[in-house]
Formats: structure tokens, sequence, C-alpha cells
């Protein structure tokens, strides 16, 4: 990481995330936030992301949506960290931000997908030994989101993802997978965008997705 | 560094000069114990609710707004938070941080020596539960891969139960849910091994200890099994299995979010694959059996307690044409009719985050009915036994458990019109400290005293563990102590009062544990002391003997080795195989010995080899395991010396194959086996007859045989499915 551009690129995170955090409201916050967590690529651009989210809650201690974005970053970047005792490290600091969120809004079907979702990512740490816990608590909250709104496209984009890592004699595998995502496809033209503070990632990962499975 | 850090300052410098003109910096970098710069920690001010993040080489620079007191806290993955109050005045402040590692984020030291875990709480372990399940060989039996590690004498075919380094059957003792689980094995006829009764999927814990194990139990000179059983499960299932042995059925249900049953039942018959497989003996009854169980788990006031059930009842039965023990060369009916009732529960309760109780309660009554010839003989045992233990965390360096357990055992045995009995309880208390001045460094001393009431004695055995981790994946450990135990009931139930027996134990084991690979070395010295003797009979091999002469505590022993450990699942992807090789030096004086010998159990050299490979593409994983024992002793009466004949050495090649496979909501495993497959006519030793003119060989009641069955999996989802 020598290249010196990557240097004043952080150094103008820096002062981004300096801005961010005046910012007036937690929506103007969270959108650069977070559209940086879901457009980053690398692990520093990822990390800035989560810094920033982590400084937003600092500010809103008390708000879902920076609770959510908190814990949803972390997840994020458990997937793409390499060292297994590091990304059960994330996941603790995100299970610290969820449950702050669960607290604020228990019954509520994005609590129920966050839950699902870190479920996921405990799991493919060590998917050999932890399949069974965590792909029962997985099945188990997107079961109880999908009770509370069927048309949510996140339950099939993650229910498809983690089938398209299971094998194919556990009933995993490309085909089951895109049937999934492509149903997740569908509900994400149609659902609702309009604000940051209820959540609506996933389509662009589902994409990625669905052209992984046509490969 | 230091251009990145004036450039750095220069944007922000630029970036903010515009917003505001009275304001102030605090700035500095960010490093951890060893001097290691820490990127992307994140800083905060409270007051000022302002914040940063470091860079990858560590340096933040936050402009702030407020003077006066603020506090500073900075977090970063992998450590503790850092928080200092700090003042803020209108100059720049140069805070430069040392961050530090929480001690439980911190690769712990782990007192290993003796104790082989396989859990899937812990991310790093020796072994996984699942990877017991799936030893070859092992015909699904936890007993069956246990015999594949460290320490532990293969079994030939011809014996039950677990020896370990140079102990007998009698000195090793299975645990479930912290109580003694008596009659761990199913009964059958001498000479044809027994699986254990418990079923292995439903343990989420193993934890074998090949000796020096805690003070919390005692009553086993060797070794200590102690499993533990699954939580409350996540989802309903239902599973179905049939094989050549017999048909189950088992399943989970959940009453609510803090309650489920389980419940399984099964019926053996082994008339399928005894038909296929030529047997070295004759059944003229096959075995046939059944077993029922039932299990309530509940959760407690959110997660702090957890209460556990366990109810099982079976029965088997068989019958076969054996070597006369008393008469070699002849053959002997021998049948037994089995009847076992079983009660275990466990309720542990966290008071608070420092103080855990714990309690456990067990029951079991064994009936045996044995048709020996033309004597007739019944044998019941009955055991309860109660637990109850505390333990407290006094700070995260030191924590104390401190518990008693009290056991009511009986025994009697009717042979013909000869009748013997014999009623027992044992009383136990225990302490046991754990301290760690340091994470490096860890101490377990604990001490244990029981009383015996049939005996009217007492011991106090003390136990010490120790570990000292000697870098970032390697240890060295070391566990010993003393352990007592009484003598064997076929004793007491004649009347005889014999001294507790005793042996001392030491052990130091090195191990290596990075990402897949395990590496493990571990040597020891165990002493024998006041092991039975009977006194004033002549030797014979046969262990249905009663006649015990004169018995006393004058036999004594040393058994001393070497255990090595492999495991890779990194060379090869797919592949995970382990080695282990022990090497043992044993002999003891004991029971009618008649002098130090080592015991016709005992393999000098014993080698396991087990590989598992997974072929996704054809879903199908298979599984060997090569085992090796040189050849075990066997009494010679026409040789001068005692116990010095050795029988040829064993060998074993057992493969497995698993094919996986989903429809739609049934999960299927279609399992092929193969035991012996080279068809080596393994010979364990010789008997004499009573002239000593003829030899008969012991051989295995197998050689190659074929197994065959399938298990079907329902899991059970929401009505409209997603």
């Amino acid at each position: 990481m020598r290249p010196f551009f990557i240097k004043i690129t952080l150094t103008v995170a820096i002062a981004l995330s300096i801005t961010v955090v005046n910012a007036q409201t937690l929506e103007e916050s969270l959108v650069p936030a977070f559209q940086q967590i879901d457009t980053s690529k690398t692990m520093g651009g990822m990390m800035s992301a989560a810094a920033k989210l982590d400084l937003i809650t600092n500010k809103f201690p008390n708000e879902y949506a920076s609770n959510y974005y908190s814990a949803y970053a972390k997840a994020m970047i458990s997937y793409v960290e390499k060292d297994a005792k590091r990304r059960d490290l994330f996941l603790d600091m995100a299970d610290k931000f969820f449950l702050k969120a669960q607290q604020i809004k228990p019954n509520d079907q994005e609590t129920y997908i966050l839950a699902a979702l870190l479920a996921n990512a405990r799991l493919s740490v060590d998917g050999g030994s932890r399949w069974k816990k965590f792909g029962e608590i997985f099945d188990k909250n997107l079961n109880a989101a999908k009770e509370i709104n069927p048309n949510n496209p996140r339950i099939y984009h993650l229910k498809g993802v983690a089938l398209f890592f299971t094998p194919k004699m556990f009933g995993g595998g490309v085909k089951n997978a895109s049937e999934q995502l492509e149903k997740a496809s569908l509900l994400f033209s149609s659902q609702d965008s309009s604000s940051i503070l209820i959540p609506h990632w996933g389509e662009k990962r589902n994409a990625e997705f669905m052209a992984k499975c046509d490969e | 560094m230091t251009r990145t850090l004036q450039i750095s300052t220069l944007f922000i410098g630029l970036f903010l000069s515009v917003t505001s003109f009275s304001q102030t910096t605090i700035k500095g970098v960010i490093k951890d114990k060893k001097g290691v710069e820490v990127p992307y920690a994140t800083i905060f001010l409270s007051v000022n609710k302002e914040g940063g993040m470091t860079d990858e080489e560590g340096v933040y620079s936050i402009t702030l707004k407020i003077t006066g007191k603020d506090t500073i806290r900075v977090s970063s993955i992998g450590f503790d938070d850092f928080i200092l109050p700090v003042d803020i005045e209108n100059k720049e402040i140069v805070l430069n941080i040392t961050m530090k590692e929480p001690v439980e984020y911190l690769d712990e030291v782990v007192i290993s020596a003796g104790t082989i875990e396989a859990n899937n709480e812990r991310s790093v372990a020796v072994l996984k539960p699942l990877d017991i399940v799936t030893v070859a060989g092992g015909q699904g039996d936890i007993i069956g891969a246990i015999q594949t590690l460290p320490g532990v004498q293969r079994n030939g075919g011809d014996q039950t139960g677990l020896m370990v380094r140079g102990g007998d059957v009698n000195e090793s003792t299975m645990i479930i849910d912290g109580t003694i689980a008596q009659n761990a094995f199913q009964s059958g006829a001498p000479g044809v091994s027994q699986r254990s009764r418990f079923n292995p999927f439903q343990f989420k814990g193993t934890s074998f200890s090949s000796g020096g194990y805690t003070a919390r139990y005692g009553q086993a000179l060797s070794a200590i099994l102690d499993l533990q059983t699954n939580d409350l499960p996540e989802k309903d299932n239902v599973n179905f299995g049939a094989n050549m042995a017999g048909i189950s059925l088992s399943g989970s249900k959940l009453l609510d979010k803090k309650n489920a049953i389980e419940y399984s039942g099964s019926y053996q018959n082994l008339q399928p694959f005894y038909g296929i497989t030529p047997t070295n003996i004759k059944f003229y009854k096959v075995p046939q059996g059944g077993t029922f169980s039932t299990r309530w788990i509940s959760k407690l006031d959110d997660n702090k307690g957890l209460f556990k059930m366990n109810f099982s009842r079976s029965f088997n039965k068989t019958g076969v044409e054996i070597n006369n023990p008393a008469y070699p060369g002849s053959t002997i009916n021998f049948n037994v009719q089995n009847e076992n009732t079983y009660i275990n529960s466990s309720f542990k309760y966290w008071a608070s985050d420092k103080l855990k109780y714990f309690t456990a309660f067990s029951y079991s009554n064994n009936t045996d009915n044995l048709g020996f010839g033309t004597a007739s003989i019944v044998r019941n045992d009955s055991r309860a036994q109660g637990r109850a233990e505390l333990w407290y965390e006094f700070n995260n360096k030191f924590n104390v458990l401190a518990g008693s357990e009290i056991q009511r055992i009986s025994y009697l045995e009717k042979f013909n019109a000869i009748v013997g009995a014999f009623d027992e309880t044992m009383s136990a208390g225990y302490l046991e400290g754990e301290y760690k001045p340091f994470r490096k460094l860890a101490f377990k001393p604990g001490v244990r005293g029981e009383y015996s009431q049939l005996l009217a004695k007492g011991n106090i055995a003390p136990r010490l563990a120790m570990a000292y981790k000697t870098g970032a994946f390697s240890q060295i450990s070391f566990a010993g102590g003393a352990f007592y135990q009484t003598a064997s009931p076929n004793y007491l139930i004649q009347g005889y009062r014999p001294d507790f027996q005793n042996s001392n134990h030491y052990m130091l084991n090195y191990q290596i544990m990075k990402k897949n690979r395990v590496f493990r070395l571990e040597g020891y010295y165990k002493s024998y002391q006041q092991l039975i003797r009977e006194k004033g009979v002549n030797y014979t091999p046969n262990q249905f003997r009663f006649n015990f002469g004169e018995l006393d505590n004058s036999g004594s022993g040393y058994a001393q080795g070497i255990d090595f450990f492999w495991r890779d699942k990194e060379t090869v992807k797919g592949l995970d195989y382990w080695i282990s090789y022990s090497y043992i030096d044993t002999k003891r004086l004991y029971q009618n010995y008649i002098s130090k010998a080592t015991p016709d159990y005992v393999s000098n050299h014993n080698l396991n080899i087990v590989a598992k490979y997974l072929v996704e593409k054809i879903q199908t994983n298979f599984s060997a395991t090569y085992s090796f024992s040189s050849g075990r002793p066997y009494y010679n009466p026409n040789s001068p010396t005692f116990l010095t004949d050795h029988a040829p050495a064993f060998q074993n090649l057992a493969l497995t194959a698993s094919y996986l496979r989903t429809f739609k909501k049934i999960f299927a495993v279609f399992y092929l086996s193969f035991d012996n497959i080279l068809n080596t006519k393994n010979v364990l030793g010789y008997r004499y007859s009573e002239d000593g003119t003829q030899r008969y060989p012991i051989i295995p009641p197998l050689y190659r045989s074929i197994f065959i069955g399938m298990n079907l999996s329902f899991s059970q989802f929401s009505q409209d499915e997603l």
C-alpha cells in the first residue's frame, strides 16, 4: 500500500468523516457513509466507511438506523477479512450494535433480516462446524421476517446467497440459489428506497450473485 | 510517515480553515503494545462530538472547536477501548496512544496436558464433534473414534471398553453432563466387543482425558471421557435411519421458545449383518435389542439457566457359543439378557457474570440375566449420584470451583443359589482454583477428598495442571496428581474389602495449533500403588474365575510412554487427516499375576491413520482408517517367563463412503462401509489347554465385514415455504 495517492485519499476521507459528523441530520450523515460501504471493494475503503458509521452512531447512539448500519458494515467487512479470528472480532462488534438496534425495534422485519445476515456471516467463518447452529438461527430469523412481510426482497436475497455457498448435496447449489435470487430481484425493483432510514440494501449484491450463477 | 503527517495536516488545515477560525487540533499516532501502528481505529470526543479515524500508518488528527474538559475514546477491532479525559486548550495537542489487547480476545493459554477436546464452541479445537462420528471403522460409536486418539489401546474386536495408557477397561469412566454413566456399554458375550449405549449425535462436546484430569472427578485410575449433551435445539426435525443392524427414529420438537423435547427409539437386530458376513463365532441367538429415550431441555430466566433431563430405557439379548474360558478347546453356551434404565438431569444457572451454580443428578439400574452352560447368573447394579457445585470468578485472573458429590451404588449377584451383594455410599468434596497471573501462564491446582462408607476409609487426592504459552501458536503444559479407585465389584461382591488402589500421574505436553494444523507430543509417567492381588491361587487367564484366594493391596506397577498426534486440514483442499502414534512401556503386578508383567491387553506400539476426503462433484465423502498395534502378550504355561510371549501384530484397514443428497426438504446420507477390507486374519493371542499341550488362537468375532445403511433427516418448515 505504498502508492502516495492512497494516503491522500485517506486523508481526504478523514477530513470527510469530520464533515460527516458535523452534518445536521442522521439521514444526511448516513447516506454517504452507507454508499461507501456498499461500493468499496477494498478493506481500507470499507474500514473507513465503517469508522464513519461508528462515529455517526456515537453521535446518534439511540437511533435504530445508526446502530443498524454500524452492525451491517461490520458484517460486510467480516466477509472480506481473511483471518478467521478477526472475522469473529468484527462480528462481536456487530453484535453489540445489533443488540442496541434490536432493543429499539425488537419485532421489525429488518431486525430479523439483520440477525439472519449476522448468523450467515458467523457461519461462513467456519462452515464445517457452524452450519448447524447458525444455519438454524439464519432460517428462524428469515422465517420471522417473512411472517411480517413476505415481499421483503432481502429475505430471498440472503437465502439465495446462502444457497450459493451451500454444497449441492446439502440442498444448495447454483440452481436453487438463482431461484431465490430471481425472486429477490423482482421484489427489489418494487421496494421503497426513498429513505436511508428504511433499509433497502442488497439490489446490487443480488445482481452480482445472479451474474455469478450464470457463469 | 512524517511526510504523510505533514500532508494530512495540510489537507485538514486547508479543508477546515474554511469552516471555522477558533479551533484546535488533537493528533497523534496510535500503536499497539508491540509498537505496530493501528490503522482504521476510530477516535471520538464526547463533548465536542467530533471524531476521526487513523490512516494506514496509525496517524489521526481531529480539529476541535470547544475548549475545556472532554473525553477521548479510541476503538479498534481486537483492542480494548481506550478512554482518557483530556483538557482541550487553544493549542495543538499531541496525544500518542498505546492500545491494549483485551484479555478475552487473546489466544489464552489452555491447559492441554492429558486432554483432547472436541467442541464447537471454541473456534480452534483439536477435533470437532462431527469429526468423531465420521471416523471409518468407528461404526458411528464415540468409543470407536476415541480409539484412534493417542494413548488409547486399539480394541482388537474381542474387548469392550476403553483401555488407556496401560489401564484396563475398569480404570476408565464415562461421564455425561457431570455424572457417571454407569454401564456405558451394552452387555454382550465375552470376546465380542460392544458399542457404547449412547447416540453420538446427542453430544455437543467431548473431552477426553487420558490422565491428570480435574478434581471434579475421581474413581478412575486411568482416564475420563466427559460428554456434554446438546442444548436447546433451534428447530424441529425428524430423523429416520435404517441399516443392516436395525432401524431408528428420532426427532426434536420445540414446545415454545424456551422448551423442547427430543425423543428417539430404535430396534436392533444383527441378523441381516451376520447373515452376509461370516462370523468366527457361532451365534445361536443373534443379538437384538431396543432403546427408547427422551430428553427435555428448558431455558430459564433470559438464558441464565439451562435444565436438561434425559431418560432412557433399553434391552438387548444374545446367545453365543464361546470357547470355554475354564477349558480351552471346548465350547460352552453363553447367553445374556440385559435391561437398563438411565435417568440423568443437570441444571446450570448463572446468578451473575461471576457466579455459576451447577447441580446434576443421575440414576441407573442395570440387570443382566446370564446363562453360562447350565449355570444361571443374575447381576443387578444400581447407582444414584448427585452433584452440586459453585463457580466464582474473583477477577479475570482468578476463579474457584467448589463442589461435592454423593453416590449410592448397589450390586447384587445370584449364581445359582449363591448370593453376593454390597452397598456403597461414596461421598466426595473438591476444590479447584484457576489462576492466570498473566495471559501466557495458567495454574490449576485442585484437591479432592473421598470417603467410602463401605471401606470406612477416605483419601485425599491433590491435582495440579499448568500451562505456559511459548509462542503465538505453541504451548507447553503439565498435568498430574493422585487418583484413587475402589477395587472391582467382582471382589467386593464376595465380601472382600481391600483398600483403595492408587495411581500417580505426571504428564508433559507440547502443542502447536495453527489454523488447520495440530501437532501434539506428550510424555507421561504413571506409578501404581496398592493394586489388588489375589494370593494363594494359581494364575489362570480366565476372566470368569471366582476363586480369588486372599486379597491384599500389595500390587504395584508403572506405565510410561510417548504419544504423538498430528492433524492437517490445510495442505490438500478437501483432505483432512490425522496420525496418532503411541509408545507405551508398562508392567504391573496385580490380580492373580505371578510376577510383574505387561498385561495381556497392552500393545507397546499403536498407530492410527485417519483420513477423510470429500469429493463434492459426486457428493461423496470418503473416509479411511488404518490401524496397527504390535502383538499383545499372552500366557503360555510352557514358557519359563510369565506373559512374555506375543501374538502377531494387529492390522486393520476400514473404509467408508457416504453419499449425501438433498431431496426437497429431506437430507439423506447413504453409507457403505468395510471393516478389515484386506481380510487380515488377526490373531489376538492364544489360550492353552489345561495340560498345556494344545493351544487355541483368540480371534476377533469378524474378519472382513460390510455394512450398509442410510439416514433421512426431515426438517420442518413454516407452512408456506420460502
